[in-house]
């Protein structure tokens, strides 16, 4: 029922999709021909000007910053993913069950959502991950996580609205399961643009977190693996010294990334309004 | 009358529930991360079970949450332990919150502003060109992570200006150079790389936009149109509740968002205060402004809900 | 768009000078973190103990050629060996708000600081102290627990009023005195701004004349803003600049950098209660895989060491004939094969795995990521996998100190001018936490401790260092120039190279 074609037509929603091909290839070609950024070390190219061995020069210990910035995807792209699976998966299951049934069930989640939307975020990131080791998928996960009461909020005013029409009561007559009326005929048919403009602008959220939290003091991805945000960050220190390439070249990724996934989540949303 | 007064109690009830838990959870993470406020005001281990019995680390986890508990009913924070020892909590969060709440406020009524003006204009018939280059030119600049925004806004004004100092084209201005001086410009600047940056402004764009589409089609809209009765006196209402919806759900995000704009900015309001202080251990002064700032938002959520209550009669019942 | 708008307002209103005016009477400098408290007794970080200097004084202090001499004390009778000492203070030092330097506030501060419920971290300080007796108006008698060669080096702790303190001798953290310090140093605190910064003014009452009216501490948390700043001219100090920004700065003629010698040092410490760290070859081959000269270019300039103390040191270089290990592939190859591992088709294996180490390093430690980064690869070049982990500082003392949870380091020790390294390798020092046990080194530092003649001491030193060279818990690697960067405005400049501001009062502002 959801025509693919008549979204890819929107130059918007092209311009998104050939972002995350892209970094779906990216991935791919990383993943075939790893990157290891300990060999990478070269003391004798600190610096070196863009050529074609490097065409976007290097950083302050020798390192390629094209490589770095290829394979600078890994740091987000499966936790990215993860993030927005948590959120979809917490979101609508929470959200559609608890518009769906109310109850306790409903009153809980409820407040277990108002709990992670209360917390300052970033305290809540920096605590545990000093708790808990566990990377960029941590962050990521936390991020999914602070991003969940927004996706279930979504799903369940569009339950709660159905269920105020009489729509489910029109499919009970017609003898459909609860299950088959709620995540078919209720989130499939009328909350997939909502729910993907969200999972979308979080993907690119969690890109974001990992910048802030580099910048502030290096909590993101480490050292020696690189990400955009840790690029970015160490960047910084060099402007003095008239690195600025150093610096555009992981702004841009994160720019151009981030504008494709907003735009597709924007192109779908006008989509799924038609 | 009786539902309506049941409705509210509960809300209310709910909101206390936020508090406590947000409180436990803070207290407990703040037992659970590694390292302590000891380790940053002493070198020698003697000290240690003197320190711990001062502070109170030495008690559980129940009874520190029920301590704390009980001083706050007095109104009492307690004081820092290491950002600035001895210094009461309440002293020093103050100011804090002032500067926080001079950012926020502005920021929030910026990107609300900001957008429905930008949806006014995209509904506006005529100039596609000039919508397209705006629309894409606020989603351009709002997917610039903040920081990196915060550093252009700063840099956009510094060296063009030392610049001409260094010629003599004009003197030293009063809020030269950036972020060193207290002064309007660096609010300005820093209001408007919160509002902003981060992809806010975006997603409350995107947000609010698909809740007007939804509005104006929706039937009695049309139908009220159809009528000629006024538009906005029943659109001002109904988009009132998922604006609120999207703003409580923002709130959040600006608070973080504050972190690392008061970094860039050098503004030592709570954003920059709780970075520190969650860093040095200072479990009293992260307690106090963890809670206050989830007491906030927790609030928000409880006035959205009211006024869900006061505009739409159905949710009342339920 | 509204950027736009705010930007042409701002071009357009032409520059007001009043602010900048103004602001420009006092030395503004900036800290990484502004002091967390100002009171000495509880003074733990370097922002504060720079504060401090600015606006307390002590017994002795050191001047210019670094030699201990009298600051607070007129004259003072003391027979090198003694038990006894016995000091007359200066008639013409006032407290800040006009009352006089009595005896009473030099028996204060000891007792003071030794009071058990205080807590001071810096007991320590005044610890070789047994009593203090106030004899007279201005004179002090003060009994050491054991005999003394040379306890002018010991009396520099900064002096209290003791009639801001109404609780007698216990201090709380909490005290008011902390809102309104009082001291007989060269400036006033006057304020404390939201900003976190710190006001102060020019002691009026300071026996010497200060050409710099007023100081301004200024937080700037973010490194990369304070040389930015200070090009700009809205700092005059930036206490310690990124090697990395040295060049710009050096180009800058409105700015003047100064060599300011740390007593610092960096090291990759071993944690010895690993199994494969323990054994001393192990060790040794890795300080054989390691280039230092290489590690340090990419950081700054400075001196390599092997061992302990630093150029300006009575103890540096003791012996001559130390040998540190050095890059040396072969024999490291030789060691390792030696120790039971045999070269895998990346790494060094025994009994299938891998030699893998992890190498903690505190995330806030300047320069470290380009070091961390380096070894990491030279190690891998020489088949031993280095995975750095970053710690936070607040988790740094837990993990590291206390629970020991690492297998090399890469860190940083700053002392002051006493260079006491007891709690570093004594097997009973808080600091030696890479778990360092040699009773011969614990003899000598007991001895080095105890022993008044200086040239004894050199050569007790001089053991320690061979020992240390030969046991290698540490692989020394060198102590950092770094450079203070402060504006042309600011002439006359002298910085001590601990307290930083200890000859401010010769500073000259234009």
């Amino acid at each position: 029922m959801w025509n693919v074609l008549t979204l890819l037509r929107r130059p918007k929603a092209a311009f998104g999709v050939a972002v995350l091909l892209a970094l779906t290839l990216i991935r791919i070609y990383d993943a075939v021909w790893p990157y290891d950024p300990v060999a990478d070390v070269d003391m004798a190219r600190i610096f070196a000007p863009l050529s074609l061995e490097h065409p976007l020069g290097t950083d302050q210990v020798g390192r390629d910053t094209l490589l770095r910035i290829l394979h600078g995807t890994e740091a987000f792209y499966f936790p990215g993913l993860a993030a927005c699976a948590l959120a979809a998966i917490g979101g609508i299951v929470g959200g559609g069950l608890s518009g769906f049934y109310g109850g306790v069930f409903a009153g809980t989640f409820r407040y277990v959502t108002a709990l992670i939307t209360a917390f300052p975020r970033f305290i809540l990131i920096l605590l545990v991950c000093s708790i808990v080791e566990g990377g960029m998928y941590l962050i990521a996960a936390l991020t999914g996580l602070v991003y969940l009461p927004q996706v279930a909020e979504t799903v369940y005013r569009k339950v709660l609205y159905f269920r105020s029409t009489e729509f489910i009561e029109a499919a009970k007559v017609h003898g459909l399961s609860d299950g088959r009326v709620l995540f078919y005929h209720i989130l499939w048919y009328n909350c997939l643009p909502p729910i993907l403009k969200h999972l979308l602008y979080l993907f690119g959220y969690v890109i974001l977190i990992e910048t802030s939290l580099s910048y502030l003091g290096g909590f993101g991805v480490q050292e020696p693996d690189p990400s955009w945000g840790n690029m970015l960050a160490q960047a910084r220190e060099y402007i003095l010294q008239g690195q600025y390439v150093f610096a555009i070249a992981p702004a841009t990724a994160i720019l151009i990334t981030i504008l494709g996934l907003v735009s597709l989540g924007d192109a779908i949303n006008e989509w799924g309004a038609r | 009358m009786r539902g309506l007064l049941f409705t509210i109690a509960r809300k209310v009830a709910f909101f206390l529930a936020v508090l406590i838990g947000v409180s436990f959870a803070i207290i407990a993470l703040s037992r659970a991360v590694p390292g302590d406020a000891i380790d940053q005001i002493t070198d020698t281990p003697e000290q240690r079970a003197q320190l711990e019995a001062m502070l109170g680390l030495d008690r559980s986890l129940v009874s520190q949450y029920l301590h704390w508990w009980g001083n706050v009913f007095r109104l009492d924070f307690g004081e820092s332990w290491v950002l600035r020892q001895g210094e009461r909590v309440s002293v020093l969060i103050g100011p804090a919150i002032w500067k926080t709440t001079k950012l926020i406020v502005p920021a929030l009524a910026l990107t609300f502003g900001g957008a429905f003006l930008l949806i006014a204009l995209f509904r506006f018939d005529g100039l596609p060109w000039i919508k397209k280059v705006i629309g894409s030119s606020a989603h351009l600049l709002s997917v610039i992570p903040l920081f990196l925004l915060g550093y252009l806004l700063i840099m956009a004004f510094n060296v063009p200006v030392y610049a001409l100092m260094e010629r003599g084209v004009i003197g030293r201005p009063a809020w030269f150079a950036l972020p060193a001086e207290e002064t309007l410009l660096k609010y300005a600047l820093a209001v408007v790389t919160l509002a902003v940056g981060n992809g806010t402004l975006s997603d409350v764009l995107l947000h609010l936009e698909s809740e007007v589409t939804q509005l104006v089609r929706q039937e009695f809209m049309v139908s009220t149109r159809a009528r000629g009765g006024s538009f906005w006196r029943h659109f001002v209402p109904n988009i009132l509740v998922p604006t609120m919806t999207v703003f409580v759900n923002k709130a959040g995000f600006f608070l973080g968002g504050v972190v690392v704009v008061e970094y860039v900015f050098n503004i030592n309001g709570i954003g920059m205060m709780i970075w520190s202080a969650a860093n040095l251990r200072d479990v009293p002064l992260v307690i106090a402004i963890t809670f206050l700032v989830a007491a906030l938002v927790a609030f928000l959520h409880l006035s959205g809900d009211l006024l869900q209550v006061a505009v739409d009669p159905r949710v009342r019942e339920s | 768009m509204l950027v736009l708008v705010v930007a042409l307002a701002v071009y357009v209103v032409p520059g007001s000078r009043v602010g900048a005016q103004g602001a420009q009477k006092a030395l503004r400098y900036a800290e990484d973190l502004a002091p967390r408290i100002v009171n000495p007794l509880f003074t733990t970080t370097m922002s504060e103990i720079r504060m401090n200097e600015l606006i307390f004084d002590s017994l002795f202090r050191e001047n210019y050629e670094l030699q201990m001499v009298p600051s607070l004390v007129q004259d003072y009778v003391f027979k090198k060996g003694g038990t006894t000492m016995d000091l007359t203070l200066r008639s013409d030092i006032v407290w800040q708000d006009g009352a006089p330097l009595t005896a009473k506030d030099v028996v204060f501060t000891i007792h003071a600081y030794t009071n058990k419920r205080t807590l001071s971290p810096n007991a320590r300080q005044v610890s070789f102290i047994k009593t203090a007796t106030a004899t007279g108006e201005r004179s002090v008698h003060l009994v050491f627990l054991k005999p003394q060669d040379y306890p002018e080096r010991k009396l520099d702790f900064q002096i209290l009023p003791a009639h801001k303190f109404r609780s007698g001798s216990y201090v709380k953290r909490n005290d008011p005195f902390k809102n309104r310090p009082i001291g007989t140093g060269p400036f006033v605190l006057t304020h404390f701004g939201d900003d976190n910064s710190i006001t102060l003014e020019r002691n009026e009452h300071y026996p010497k004349p200060i050409s710099i009216p007023g100081i301004v501490m200024k937080e700037i948390p973010d490194k990369s803003q304070q040389a930015n700043l200070l090009k700009y001219e809205s700092l005059d100090l930036v206490v310690k600049v990124l090697p990395k920004d040295v060049a710009a700065l050096e180009e800058n003629r409105k700015i003047e950098l100064y060599p300011y010698q740390t007593n610092s040092w960096w090291y990759l410490g071993f944690n010895l209660r690993n199994p494969v760290l323990k054994d001393k070859r192990v060790r040794r081959a890795i300080a054989c895989s390691i280039d230092i000269e290489e590690l340090l270019k990419p950081i700054g300039t400075g001196d390599i060491l092997s061992g302990p103390y630093v150029k300006s040191s009575p103890y540096y270089n003791h012996d001559p004939d130390v040998k540190p290990a050095h890059l040396d592939l072969p024999r490291a190859e030789q060691l390792l094969t030696e120790a039971g591992f045999t070269r895998g088709a990346e790494y060094w294996e025994r009994g299938g795995k891998p030699l893998q180490l992890k190498l903690s390093v505190p995330r806030n430690q300047d320069s470290a990521r380009e070091v961390v980064l380096n070894l990491q690869t030279q190690l891998a070049k020489a088949g031993i996998k280095l995975e750095p982990s970053w710690e936070n500082d607040a988790s740094w003392k837990k993990k590291i100190w206390h629970d020991r949870a690492f297998d090399m380091v890469l860190a940083v020790w700053t002392f002051d001018a006493k260079e006491d390294i007891y709690e570093q390798f004594h097997s009973k020092g808080a600091k030696n936490f890479v778990s360092y046990r040699n009773p011969e080194v614990d003899r000598l530092l007991q001895e080095g401790l105890q022993t008044i003649d200086p040239q004894k001491r050199k050569e007790i030193y001089r053991s320690v260092h061979r020992i240390l060279n030969e046991d290698i818990p540490y692989i020394f690697l060198w102590t950092l120039d770094s450079y203070s960067a402060i504006s042309t405005r600011v002439q006359n400049v002298t910085i001590h190279p601990f307290a930083y501001f200890s000859f401010i009062e010769d500073w000259v502002l234009k």
